[in-house]
């Protein structure tokens, strides 16, 4: 029974690596490779702590599972008395804190260049390509019209969608995240990115997709009931493609109803 | 396998008291509004543990919510109040469950069952004083709980069973600060608030208690060094709640002045929210998340370091062995206690706080992991060359590391920021800290309960049904929240009432109901625990006043202890874990036993 | 009741009893105009309501409505092997590609006996159907698969209605669902069969198009979400079947109702009678209720009248000639014709300004007014105005750029041209011409830039812009 007690502490970090590494496999794992260079940075970054970690949790959990299998011997005399040893304290101190000081000094570049605003691309910050403003439970987008900038104060050719963000492929882009009501956060999970959006504030995002796709975005801070439905999409598209989806939606925001003919009635009704 | 003998039968009645003085007192004075530190402790104790099994439902409420989306729950789904919706979770009466399961599970089990049930218990027992500094102050502590409980009750009711509190556990603004934000909550939340003020109030007037106590009722001999882990915990939870709380005391009251006078601490102006007029504003959101993880990060230390320092007690006791660096033990645990004060700006990575001030918190928060990880390395030390007995208590200390050193490692990841830009609110971080307040806190309660239940009750629990109960409950657990892990590093946010919403996350589901039967599994295993627990109480084996063979101060007390606790003042000749020491033939050497061969060391006075 | 309800309307009565999956336990309510009726009369309609509708989990599809309520999907195929041994078991043309939905799919031997398939191996074709097949089947013959079978439209609706819609709009379509109380404002009560923004004449209901506009756009400023990412394919028109079912049957309940009170069948008017009329007992009266003619031997007919008649106003609905059209194109917004919008909104033919005020802020001397309850000569307790549902609303502040039906100029030419259905915006499609409308829907797009600072965005300066340079 002694011995069993030591098998079930040691069985279980068996069972949980291999449940990690089976994983990917499975589709437990990211959602899809992050279709640009910061993401993959990020992706870098967690396995490299995912090695670190993985290195540690064998090592504590073997060196647990050993002093429990020799301690459960039953053997005469008595425990070892000894209340420490101060080189040992030394070196288990001294160790993780330089290991710990390489991981958080190492993050800071890619932090910097996501978050740090003059690290920004500069095409990005000049330019931002839309106003997205969360509000209890959508996103609203505001575009300036083609060949227009994005100014602060709404204008009366701005374009508007709801839950529908579309970008050019392979560019920089910056957005400007607001709040409505309460707070929300910006995450697209597919880019390894989030930003809360805080009420009052008007924060600078900027991402770019190397890949062309559709991918998601998920509120990510809880934002009252309906904190779930809270779902819009990212389009990643050429840039033809993205100047003509501004310019049918410029028109769709545009469209006077005339002439009207059975055609158009079937065009107008059917969004999609 | 036990060491649990009952050799020494506690033959030491109520009336015999050492110090006299004391006349009868009746039974609502010695029960219910008892001064008396032990009856307290249990009471808290008792408490806490039906609340667990409150924020327990709570919980299986969200997991059924999670692997059956808006099916028709089992039980309270036939309920009247549930006809309206067809007998499943709605979406805002889920955002209540988990907003209560958290609030029940910090306020009402984690905090009070730490500081309060062995806080209480524990202190004037193992630093041998008769009682707490303050009797009255300690026993409006406890009955401050009631204010709270019957607060947080209020809060369920109040907007209707189907909606309460609805900002969840964090209680951001503008979400908690304006009424029509989240509605449904209402006055409830307004409830909320006050309830966690009178928890706070509660804390607060514990850990006034135990700083003095710990101060300047030590028995003679018993120099801060030679304190038991437990009491060193105790002791910085008490600086870090005396320090921290009043924070959340004051944020917690500008958010009520928010919601129902018309302040704007919190508001920005020009919020529309829900239609409503737009808001004056002025106020800064952000601040309350400064504020409330002002107070809630050292909380989380306040949720951890006494279930460190009984863990302590627990190996050293079953490993037949000396603490391994108790120094070392202590300083990392005061570490622990100064940088959890520079630490919470890391709950606000992606808020849109300065990044320069972002990349200060990451080198803190990874500074923090330093102590944790020492005191593991020097647990694993303790463990090493003993002689094991596998109790009850030792299994969840065991399993208390175990966990502790997947939530510390798995810490490391969302202190990392650009890591935690992805699995920032995810189910990652619910992994990560419910191995650290389940995983470490709850076990660590777990063996302290088995352990300290003869001192309590004078009679042992079942050891047979403890550790069924054990293994239950470490495969529920492991099943349910190692799997988090993997979620959230497939993107998985946490506070969905229905995650399936988003293709990406679809093929969860399967993955979801598995760690929705690991949590059944869990939950039904805390009957085997509240069963042992009052079986035992009445018709458990009597013990004597040492079952385990332990050197600590309380163990020379009768069990139970009688008002006052012990015969005489005891004298403390050592620290408290010298086992198997050679000076004499027992593998155990009480703080109390003077050995006159050899010269010891000089009773010296605190 | 009666045994007349099997031989009725057989022939526009599709009883396709819908087997429900068992996830919610709930039933559909009554109305409250038929708590208003004496205990006959409401029984007859709890009992129409059910035979013609059903339960949420039983639903009922009454054919006469022009709902799309899904046709029977099949493919007829070859036996290639049967098991005579275990009589459960087919094999079939495994290259005809078949898509196999457990729930609804049966096997069909010729026209007669049904198997249900419970499971379907599209490798091999083999199926495994219950009960087991009785006749003895040859590789010769033919079988028919029903891959979705009548009705999966509407039992596929009510699925989606019970995940996505019901929290606000009730199981019953009431807009009474849990979260409903906490909204503003409140999710639409679909028993009135009004629905406000709509591209049909004031007089006509809302058409197929629109229903399935606001589901992709969402209605800004409400709660209502768009669900252009969530209803893929055939569930957008899934849920809209299933909120025309729910909708033709809450105004089915209130128009029987109405017939009933005619034919006497009012609680209130009961009461009346029996104060003024000497000699008349309760009992009689209810009896003279059920001896009428149209109650006795015509309920069939007359509950027959009431679903033609409205499932003829539903059909009109989708009539291209109902649809609102501007017959001039949107002129250029100058200043001269927004002056004249704003002329025209100030001035006493159109008044809008009664209510939107005088500077469209949404605060003109009509919201408060105290306002005649409807059919009544009394008036509501609080000044301001209400809605068809009895519910207070305020009309638009024009400058918060939010429209609710829709930001394009031909939604804000419907908005004026047909007015708002259910709400008090009327319509001035009869007493404006296309350019006036034109001039009003200039000057209100005009309105949120009125009062605009055109500067350019470097000049604005955030606190987040701030911190994090």
């Amino acid at each position: 029974m002694r011995k069993f007690w030591c098998l079930f502490f040691m069985f279980w970090p068996v069972l949980a690596i291999w449940l990690c590494w089976v994983s990917p496999a499975n589709g437990w794992w990211f959602p899809s490779i992050a279709p640009w260079e910061l993401g993959q940075q990020i992706d870098d970054l967690f396995y490299l702590l995912l090695i670190i970690t993985t290195v540690v949790f064998i090592g504590t959990q073997f060196a647990l599972g050993y002093v429990l299998w020799k301690g459960s011997d039953v053997k005469p005399g008595r425990a070892w008395f000894s209340h420490g040893s101060h080189n040992l304290e030394v070196i288990w101190t001294i160790l993780p804190a330089i290991i710990l000081l390489f991981i958080s000094l190492y993050q800071m570049d890619v932090l910097a260049r996501i978050r740090v605003m003059s690290k920004f691309p500069e095409q990005a910050s000049r330019d931002p390509i839309a106003e997205v403003t969360a509000r209890q439970f959508e996103w609203r987008i505001r575009y300036p019209a083609p060949g227009k900038k994005l100014l602060a104060q709404p204008q009366p050719d701005d374009l508007y969608t709801v839950n529908d963000l579309h970008v050019p492929v392979g560019q920089p882009v910056m957005i400007r995240l607001r709040s409505d009501d309460v707070q929300h956060s910006f995450g697209l999970p597919h880019l390894r990115l989030m930003q809360d959006a805080v009420p009052g504030l008007v924060i600078p995002v900027w991402f770019r997709s190397n890949a062309v796709g559709k991918f998601e975005i998920v509120c990510k801070e809880l934002c009252g009931w309906g904190h779930y439905k809270m779902q819009g999409e990212l389009t990643v598209e050429l840039e033809e493609d993205y100047e003509a989806y501004l310019k049918a939606l410029q028109e769709k925001m545009n469209d006077d109803g005339y002439p009207a003919d059975a055609e158009n009635a079937v065009a107008q009704s059917d969004e999609e | 396998m036990s060491i649990a003998t009952h050799d020494t039968p506690g033959a030491h009645s109520h009336d015999d008291h050492a110090h006299g003085g004391h006349h009868e007192i009746g039974f609502v004075r010695k029960y219910i509004f008892s001064t008396d530190h032990k009856v307290i402790g249990i009471q808290f104790l008792i408490t806490t543990m039906l609340m667990l099994m409150v924020g327990g439902a709570l919980a299986l409420g969200v997991r059924w919510q999670l692997a059956f989306p808006w099916q028709w729950m089992p039980i309270a789904g036939d309920l009247e109040v549930f006809q309206q919706q067809g007998g499943i979770i709605s979406p805002e009466f889920y955002t209540m469950l988990f907003t209560m399961h958290a609030t029940v599970m910090i306020f009402l089990v984690i905090i009070p069952v730490l500081a309060g049930a062995f806080g209480n218990f524990l202190i004037p027992l193992q630093i041998g004083a008769d009682d707490m500094a303050f009797p009255t102050l300690n026993m409006l502590s406890y009955w401050f709980m009631w204010p709270a409980i019957f607060c947080f009750g209020i809060s369920f009711v109040i907007g209707g069973v189907t909606a309460g509190p609805a900002a969840g556990w964090t209680s951001y603004p503008v979400l908690s600060a304006i009424i029509s934000a989240a509605p449904g909550s209402g006055p409830a939340q307004t409830f909320w608030l006050l309830a966690v003020t009178f928890v706070g109030v509660s804390s607060m007037m514990g850990s006034v208690n135990y700083m003095t106590t710990i101060i300047n009722m030590r028995a003679p001999g018993m120099t801060l060094f030679r304190m038991p882990m437990t009491i060193w915990g105790m002791f910085i939870t008490a600086i870090l709640q005396a320090f921290a709380l009043p924070v959340l005391t004051a944020a917690g009251f500008m958010v009520l002045f928010d919601r129902t006078m018309g302040t704007c601490f919190f508001v920005p102006a020009g919020l529309v929210v829900n239609n409503a007029d737009p808001t004056i504003g002025g106020g800064q959101p952000l601040l309350w998340q400064h504020l409330f993880w002002f107070y809630s990060h050292p909380a989380v230390y306040i949720m951890l370091l006494p279930a460190m320092g009984m863990v302590s007690d627990i190996l050293c006791t079953f490993a037949r062995k000396p603490l391994f660096g108790y120094k070392p033990m202590v300083y990392s645990m005061s570490a622990i206690a100064g940088l959890g004060f520079i630490v919470w700006g890391h709950h606000m990575f992606t808020s849109g706080m300065n990044p320069a001030l972002g990349m200060t918190f990451m080198v803190s928060t990874m500074m923090i992991a330093l102590p944790s990880a020492v005191k593991t390395f020097n647990w694993i030390g303790t463990l090493w060359g003993g002689h094991l007995h596998f109790t009850t208590p030792m299994l969840n200390a065991i399993a208390f590391v175990s966990m502790f050193i997947v939530g510390g490692l798995s810490g490391i990841f969302m202190a990392a920021v650009p890591v935690d830009l992805y699995i920032h609110d995810t189910y990652f971080i619910v992994a990560h800290f419910h191995y650290v307040l389940f995983g470490a806190t709850l076990f660590g309660v777990f063996g302290a309960i088995h352990f300290w239940f003869p001192k309590m009750f004078g009679r042992m629990m079942n050891d047979t049904v403890g550790k069924i109960h054990f293994v239950l409950t470490f495969i529920g657990f492991n099943g349910t929240f190692f799997t988090m892990h993997l979620l959230g590093v497939a993107g998985m946010p946490r506070r969905l009432a229905d995650p399936y919403n988003y293709p990406y996350l679809e093929h969860l589901l399967p993955m979801n109901q598995f760690m929705t039967y690991s949590a059944l599994l869990m939950g039904f295993a805390q009957f085997l625990l509240l069963g042992n627990f009052f079986y035992s109480m009445f018709w458990g084996p009597k013990c004597g006043r040492n079952p385990w063979h332990a050197n600590g101060l309380e163990w020379d007390a009768p069990s139970p202890p009688p008002h006052g606790n012990f015969e005489s003042i005891p004298i403390v000749y050592r620290g408290p874990y010298e086992y198997s020491s050679p000076e004499t033939d027992k593998d155990y050497l009480p703080q109390t036993e003077y050995i006159s061969p050899r010269p010891a060391p000089a009773p010296s006075t605190a | 009741m009666k045994p007349r309800f099997v031989l009725l309307s057989a022939a526009s009565l599709l009883t396709a009893v819908i087997a429900g999956c068992g996830d919610f336990k709930s039933e559909f309510v009554l109305n409250k105009t038929t708590d208003e009726l004496i205990p006959p009369a409401k029984e007859i309609v709890e009992t129409e309501l059910h035979e013609n509708f059903g339960t949420p989990e039983e639903l009922v599809a009454w054919l006469k409505f022009p709902i799309d309520y899904g046709d029977e999907e099949s493919v007829t195929v070859n036996v290639v092997g049967f098991d005579e041994g275990a009589k459960g078991v087919v094999r079939v043309n495994s290259e005809d590609e078949l898509e196999v939905d457990f729930e609804g799919s049966v096997l069909r031997i010729g026209n007669e006996t049904e198997h249900k398939i419970s499971s379907f191996d599209p490798e091999s074709g083999t199926l495994h159907v219950t009960p087991p097949i009785e006749a003895k089947l040859t590789p010769e013959d033919s079988v028919t698969i029903v891959l979705k079978q009548k009705g999966w439209l509407l039992k596929r609706g009510r699925n989606l209605y019970m995940k996505h819609c019901v929290h606000c709009h009730g199981v019953s379509g009431d807009g009474n669902g849990p979260t409903a109380q906490y909204l503003n404002p409140l999710p639409r009560d679909y028993r009135q069969g009004k629905f406000k923004f709509t591209s049909t004449i004031s007089t006509e209901k809302a058409a197929h198009r629109d229903f399935r506009r606001t589901l992709y756009e969402g209605i800004q400023g409400t709660s209502m979400p768009s669900f252009k990412l969530k209803l893929i394919g055939d569930d957008m028109d899934a849920v809209i079947a299933y909120v025309l079912f729910l909708s033709s049957r809450g105004e089915y309940e209130i128009r029987l109702g109405g017939e009933l009170k005619v034919l006497g069948g009012g609680k209130d008017d009961l009461e009346q009678r029996l104060r003024n009329e000497e000699g008349l007992t309760r009992a009689k009266a209810i009896e003279e209720f059920e001896s009428q003619e149209e109650v006795s031997e015509g309920l069939p007919e007359l509950s027959d009248s009431v679903a033609t008649i409205l499932a003829e106003d539903w059909a009109r609905a989708d009539n291209p000639d109902v649809e609102v059209w501007p017959k001039t194109p949107r002129p250029e917004p100058t200043a001269e014709s927004i002056a004249r919008g704003r002329a025209l909104f100030i001035s006493k033919d159109a008044k809008c300004s009664d209510c939107h005020g005088m500077q469209g802020y949404g605060n003109g001397s009509q919201t408060e007014a105290y306002q005649q309850l409807p059919g009544s000569t009394l008036t509501y307790d609080k000044p301001g105005l209400y809605d068809d549902w009895g519910e207070p609303i305020q009309p638009r502040n024009l400058h918060t750029g939010i429209y609710r039906g829709g930001r394009r100029p031909i939604d804000l030419y419907r908005r004026i041209y047909a007015g708002i259905k259910g709400a008090v915006m009327p319509g001035f499609g009869t007493s404006l011409t296309d350019e006036q409308i034109w001039d009003l829907v200039n000057y209100v797009l005009s309105l949120p830039y009125e009062n605009s600072w055109h500067g350019d965005m470097s000049a604005e300066k955030t606190v987040a812009e701030h911190t994090v340079k």
